[in-house]
């Protein structure tokens, strides 16, 4: 195991040097100054050069990536354009909004995806699978603004039952210790923002889970469907067996696979933010934070945001083939 | 196969479902505090430091810190004292003496003096951003000179009449305490850009509480606040300012209406339309120097040719654009100079929609058969593009113009309009103070081609000289004679499409009242109270 480890986590090392000269490369040629859209119509040519040197931007490209791989080795993302705040403070603030979002809606999609794909395939062709599998053409195919536009009509208009936007109600004070406000209202004994941070989330959680939920109730239901043929499984019910011991035991241990190969994509897709649901919900995350960086161009945000995103998404698949070990011992991690 | 739904699920559960949907609780109208405004903006604010901002997002936050040296009365453009009491002008316009107000203070307990005014303004050149690069046009690091602790001196480089517009409204000339700068000022950065970039320290009504970036910016009133005048930043009403990034205009209406924020600002015109029918909610029109026009790139063929512009001006449905992307609530451009301008003309000549014209200069051009071209336009820049694009290309059709339309983020438009890699382009312009030298050397001059956003590419000699004599008249009634000469010619020439002067609505809890909008764009919250 600890060798397997060690081998993962060195291999993230070439993945990153890949993905960052990608990224570098790519919004370096892009047709665009954000010295110039930062200084606005009245600057001069002197003041653009002078901000272009003082930022390094009129270093060649591999020199300047150079600077860059040195500076992350060291920790350092560099510095926004636009905010002037750094990169690391930064990603600091946008992640753990994003990770709680991502979390929540993929525990979610996760618990309630098993779920209906378990009793949708041992109740197939009945109505539950029917309305389920109507369910799932919806949730696939909804646009997610869409669907979050219609939740807030529905649960914050009319209803009134859930907030309309952000992390917490205005005026509830959370002392910021990781900046995962759910974390740190339990680390200070806060229950009021704990309630609070647990309601706003969810109608951001569902919005974003609706896709992701149709999807692994899928895999789960085909997954369950082909294991519960199985002889095995026919055996331990002629042995008596019960049936929830069948379904845990055997049923569920086997078929659980696929949905954790699809769930580790999934949630490595959605650490890197979820700009729509985002927007939509006034939630302050990653993707928000990277649409405004390369709108404006703004190099090392988007080369940070990348840097993490590689980092998250390979432990996402990391914790997959762990997992796999743990359901199924018979794999071995090599 | 049968869907057979059982009895108690029918009887029960079915009408209970809709029934709480329908009669539930319904609107249930969240309410602010009395003595909180709670704003909705989907703009968020870049940066609090003077020194540093890029764009007019940024001025919202500095409005409610900062005062000014001067300002602008109210709505008005009339420039009135704020920090300075009074003023006197050389008899050539370089120098200005400016008495300041005794008695200010800085919100963290110093003194505003001339001290604290030099301290600014030589971090402001020095850090040598977006700020410096206006004043840089009329002033240098010498200007700014101490007589004594309540006078100050400022001597222009290259004067120009509108100096004192350009403190109110253009640059604006805003006072962070030095004491409070200087304790952040470090070896690796000796302006305290990064501190002060989401910190500050001014003389205005209200302080900085809480920065929550891209999300809520909380400002609270301050206590040791000098009172402001009747015109300007008058002592405030309200205890504390919420400001809340809400992206989606969408939900930002659904929260006007629910009550959770008391005012919305850019909402799209369609909203506007249905709220200003919403009961609980009243919108405020404000007009704004914001314009929509057409650029055509006059160097390259066959726009080079002033007959096909012209023929372009008269085959647009200048009415129906207003209609339909504005809800008929924008008024005509008259060249470049807007409503509220020096030199302003509502006679001048307006291109409108004759296609026999149109098309008659397509023929005197050579080009009756039409040809293809392209327009580019950036719906991150203004969100009414979308649809003017498309209406755009079925107006051009029809006098054979074919048009295909290029959507583009900003950056990458600018970028290729810099270049001038481009034939026609959708573009706004907003002017925060009433200079009719931007208003032409920005869209006139051969020394803003390209990297200074002239993207018109049109150079006149007459124009030319007119403009360059514009910038060192200070004779009030030679300069309307030149600007409208300026204005005849880029209209004659059909250098732009001039479309329209947008106005600016703010949507309103209906208790909320005095809310000051100025056509700088700039939203002075502190006069602001809610009826009780």
């Amino acid at each position: 195991m600890p060798a397997f480890l060690l081998k993962r986590i060195l291999l993230l090392i070439p993945s990153l040097i890949g993905v960052t000269v990608m990224v570098f490369v790519i919004s370096h040629v892009v047709p665009a100054d954000p010295v110039g859209i930062a200084l606005g119509p009245e600057a001069t040519q002197e003041q653009i050069n002078a901000m272009r040197e003082a930022w390094g931007l009129n270093q060649p490209l591999y020199v300047q990536y150079g600077i860059f791989l040195r500076n992350l080795v060291q920790g350092n993302l560099g510095y926004s354009l636009v905010s002037k705040r750094a990169v690391t403070e930064e990603l600091g603030y946008y992640f753990p909004a994003t990770f709680e979002l991502t979390t929540a809606s993929m525990i979610l999609s996760i618990l309630l995806g098993i779920f209906i794909g378990i009793v949708s395939a041992v109740y197939r062709n009945r109505l539950f699978d029917h309305l389920t599998r109507t369910y799932c053409v919806f949730g696939i195919s909804m646009p997610v603004f869409w669907l979050g536009l219609l939740l807030l009509l529905l649960f914050y208009v009319k209803l009134g039952w859930l907030p309309g936007g952000g992390r917490i109600a205005d005026g509830i004070q959370v002392e910021r210790i990781s900046g995962f406000l759910i974390l740190d209202s339990l680390l200070t004994g806060n229950w009021e923002a704990l309630g609070s941070a647990l309601l706003h989330l969810v109608l951001p959680a569902f919005c974003l889970s609706s896709s992701f939920l149709a999807t692994i109730s899928r895999i789960a239901r085909s997954s369950v469907l082909q294991v519960i043929r199985e002889d095995y499984v026919r055996t331990a019910r002629a042995k008596g067996v019960p049936e929830f011991l069948v379904m845990s035991k055997h049923v569920l241990r086997n078929s659980i696979l696929p949905v954790i190969t699809i769930s580790g994509i999934l949630y490595g897709q959605l650490l890197g933010g979820a700009v729509l649901t985002e927007t939509i919900f006034s939630w302050p995350g990653m993707g928000r934070y990277v649409v405004r960086s390369i709108l404006h161009l703004d190099f090392e945000p988007i080369l940070g945001f990348t840097v993490l995103v590689a980092i998250l998404y390979a432990l996402a698949n990391l914790m997959v083939d762990l997992l796999y070990s743990v359901v199924n011992p018979q794999i071995r991690l090599e | 196969m049968k869907l057979a739904l059982p009895e108690w699920f029918k009887g029960v559960i079915l009408p209970l479902a809709f029934g709480l949907i329908l009669f539930g609780p319904g609107w249930s109208a969240a309410k602010t505090p009395d003595n909180e405004l709670v704003v909705g903006s989907p703009s968020a604010i870049e940066t609090m430091d003077p020194a540093q901002h890029m764009s007019i997002g940024s001025f919202k936050g500095e409005n409610f810190v900062f005062n000014n040296i001067v300002g602008y009365a109210k709505e008005s453009a009339k420039v009135v004292p704020e920090l300075a009491e009074s003023w006197t002008m050389s008899p050539d316009g370089k120098v200005i003496t400016f008495k300041l107000r005794r008695g200010v203070k800085f919100q963290d307990g110093t003194p505003f003096n001339a001290a604290a005014v030099k301290f600014n303004w030589d971090r402001m050149l020095k850090a040598n951003l977006s700020p410096a690069g206006k004043y840089k046009t009329y002033a240098d690091e010498n200007s700014v000179e101490v007589v004594d602790d309540y006078t100050v001196r400022f001597r222009q480089t290259d004067p120009t009449p509108v100096v004192l517009d350009y403190f109110a409204g253009g640059a604006k000339f805003y006072f962070n305490s030095p004491t409070y700068v200087q304790q952040y000022m470090k070896s690796d950065d000796p302006l305290a850009l990064k501190w002060m970039a989401t910190h500050a320290c001014g003389t205005g009504p209200y302080e900085l509480a809480e920065w929550e970036p891209d999300s809520k910016y909380v400002f609270k009133k301050f206590a040791g606040y000098w009172g402001g005048t009747p015109e300007v930043k008058p002592a405030p009403k309200f205890e504390r300012i919420t400001y809340k990034i809400v992206k989606d205009p969408s939900a930002l209406r659904m929260m006007l209406e629910k009550g959770d924020i008391d005012v919305a600002e850019k909402l799209p015109a369609d909203a506007i339309d249905q709220l200003s029918k919403t009961p609980g909610v009243k919108v405020k029109m404000a007009d704004i120097w914001k314009m929509v026009f057409l650029i055509m790139n006059c160097q390259k063929a066959p726009f080079d040719n002033v007959k096909v512009r012209q023929a372009v001006s008269y085959a647009i449905n200048y009415d129906e654009l207003i209609k339909h992307v504005e809800k008929g609530r924008a008024k005509r451009l008259s060249g470049t100079m807007m409503e509220g301008f020096p030199g302003y003309d509502p006679n001048l000549f307006k291109y409108n929609l004759d296609l026999d014209k149109a098309k008659q200069l397509m023929k005197e051009a050579g080009l009756e058969n039409g040809f293809k071209t392209t327009l580019l336009y950036s719906a991150d820049r203004y969100m009414g593009f979308e649809l003017m694009s498309v209406m755009i290309q079925s107006y051009l059709k029809k006098i054979g113009i074919d048009v295909s339309l290029q959507k583009m983020a900003w950056p990458t438009q600018v970028e290729t309009m810099k270049k001038g890699a481009f034939e026609m382009a959708l573009q706004t312009w907003t002017a925060n103070y009433p200079d009719p030298v931007e208003q032409t050397f920005f869209f006139f001059h051969p020394e803003t081609f390209g990297l200074r956003w002239n993207w018109s590419y049109w150079k006149n000699d007459r124009a030319t000289t007119l403009i360059d004599g514009l910038m060192k008249e200070f004779d009030n009634g030679k300069r309307v004679a030149m600007i409208k000469e300026i204005q005849k010619l880029g209209v004659d020439n059909a250098v732009y499409g001039y479309f329209y002067q947008v106005p600016h609505a703010i949507a309103m809890r209906d208790n909320v009242e005095d809310v000051w909008f100025h056509p700088g764009v700039d939203w002075i919250p502190s006069p602001a109270y809610k009826k009780k």
